[in-house]
């Protein structure tokens, strides 16, 4: 068989997404996928187009013996743990999660909710690799718009920015580390779209539980705090920088 | 009703930060498609003691190859879903693979199913899109395009399934998927 024709590598592509290609079949196409970029592109498209199927089936719940195996193979805390399902039973398969809405509770709560989160992530004895601090700053809607990495070998934090945001052409976004029992630092001027590098500050995250944007003038507030109100929040989480 | 757009974007961001290795993105991301992906894995193979291991498996290689996940080439559900369905074919196609009886109430649960999946897919556009177009099937290729989906069978096993001649089963999935190509672009 000539794989190299469009038409027949069309049709292979959509019955190895689709599934029904036998054993030995499928063995052959996945080797020639592998060294194939237009090949590739073709699956793509096909899983593109048809996965959405599997949108329909109906969820059902794992035994709670399969997260503790993934959690075990791969390595990583117990406090990492995800809710136990019966907790779920009312909310549909998206809306448990609370996780992006720190928005939604009170300023009380949230002080304790920081404590009772900064508690259980405990002290974390992580692998280099994974000192890599995340945040996640979410808007009022808990859409989730920036993400937040910091690299401490190189002292940089990188803001990348989910979703375009729109903004006045004479304001800034303005970064902000919430110190435990202090007052909000500037870590400095962020764009609205695409990527922006800051000066990890000295001392890292630790002891910054966590980060918030707020709409300043051109070039950042004046006063050295906040004095627009704040856009997106988020706690930091991998406090180990 | 929740906004499609805005689970996606969290899946994503997920997915993201579990691929720098943050462990409690991770264990979300498992909260939040962990039912779906069983319910899949459950679908095709139809053994619970083999769909949990699929779904284990899935979530290692998830966390093992999550920093390969590019947003610009697929959603975030979409390259969850072939990592479950690709293990579920590999162990079906393994010689040693044999179905075993379910319980009942899995069973019904499974079988409660079986002509829903196109009733429910009303959750993004693109399902949406994709329910139309399976509309468009004649009702044997649909039938033949679900059985596959669903449950993993090969051209030759859809033939004996449908006790129809290959080469008829084999034209039919040709059609039906040129069909949902020319509908769906």
């Amino acid at each position: 068989m000539k794989y190299d024709q469009p038409e027949l590598q069309e049709k292979l592509a959509g019955e190895y997404v689709l599934g029904t290609l036998s054993g030995r079949a499928r063995r052959r196409f996945v080797k020639l996928m592998r060294r194939d970029p237009k090949l590739q592109a073709a699956v793509a498209k096909w899983e593109a187009s048809l996965l959405p199927l599997a949108e329909g089936i109906k969820p059902i719940e794992p035994p709670a013996h399969v997260w503790q195996r993934i959690a075990t193979r791969v390595g990583i805390r117990t406090s990492a743990r995800p809710a136990p399902a019966a907790s779920e039973k009312k909310s549909s398969f998206w809306e448990s999660i609370n996780f992006w809405r720190p928005f939604a509770i009170s300023s009380s709560a949230v002080a304790f909710g920081l404590l009772l989160y900064l508690f259980m992530l405990g002290k974390p004895e992580l692998p280099v690799q994974q000192l890599d601090v995340v945040a996640i700053l979410a808007g009022k809607e808990a859409k989730p718009e920036m993400l937040i990495t910091a690299e401490p070998h190189d002292g940089t934090l990188t803001l990348t920015v989910l979703n375009q945001q729109a903004i006045a052409a004479d304001r800034d976004f303005e970064l902000w580390a919430l110190p435990t029992g202090g007052s909000p630092k500037s870590l400095g001027i962020v764009t609205s779209n695409g990527i922006t590098r800051l000066k990890l500050p000295a001392g890292g995250l630790a002891k910054i539980p966590a980060l918030a944007i707020s709409l300043e003038p051109k070039g950042g507030s004046r006063t050295g705090s906040p004095t627009g109100p704040v856009l997106y929040q988020g706690f930091v989480v991998n406090v180990g920088v | 009703m929740i906004d499609t757009n805005q689970q996606i974007d969290e899946l994503r961001t997920l997915l993201i930060a579990t691929g720098r290795g943050n462990e409690d993105a991770f264990a979300r991301l498992y909260d939040l498609t962990r039912a779906k992906l069983f319910g899949l894995s459950l679908r095709i193979l139809r053994r619970q003691d083999t769909a949990e291991e699929i779904l284990q498996e899935s979530f290692v290689a998830i966390w093992n190859h999550a920093r390969d996940y590019t947003a610009e080439k697929s959603a975030p559900m979409t390259w969850m879903i072939t990592i479950v369905r690709n293990r579920c074919f590999d162990q079906m196609r393994r010689p040693d693979f044999a179905s075993v009886e379910l319980d009942d109430a899995l069973l019904e649960t499974l079988e409660d199913e079986a002509d829903s999946p196109l009733e429910r897919l009303r959750q993004s556009d693109d399902a949406r899109r994709l329910a139309d177009c399976m509309g468009h099937l004649d009702a044997a290729q649909r039938q033949s395009v679900m059985l596959a989906f669903f449950q993993g069978l090969t051209h030759s096993e859809l033939a004996e399934h449908l006790r129809e001649p290959l080469g008829t089963v084999k034209t039919r999935i040709r059609r039906a998927l040129t069909s949902l190509k020319n509908c769906l672009q």
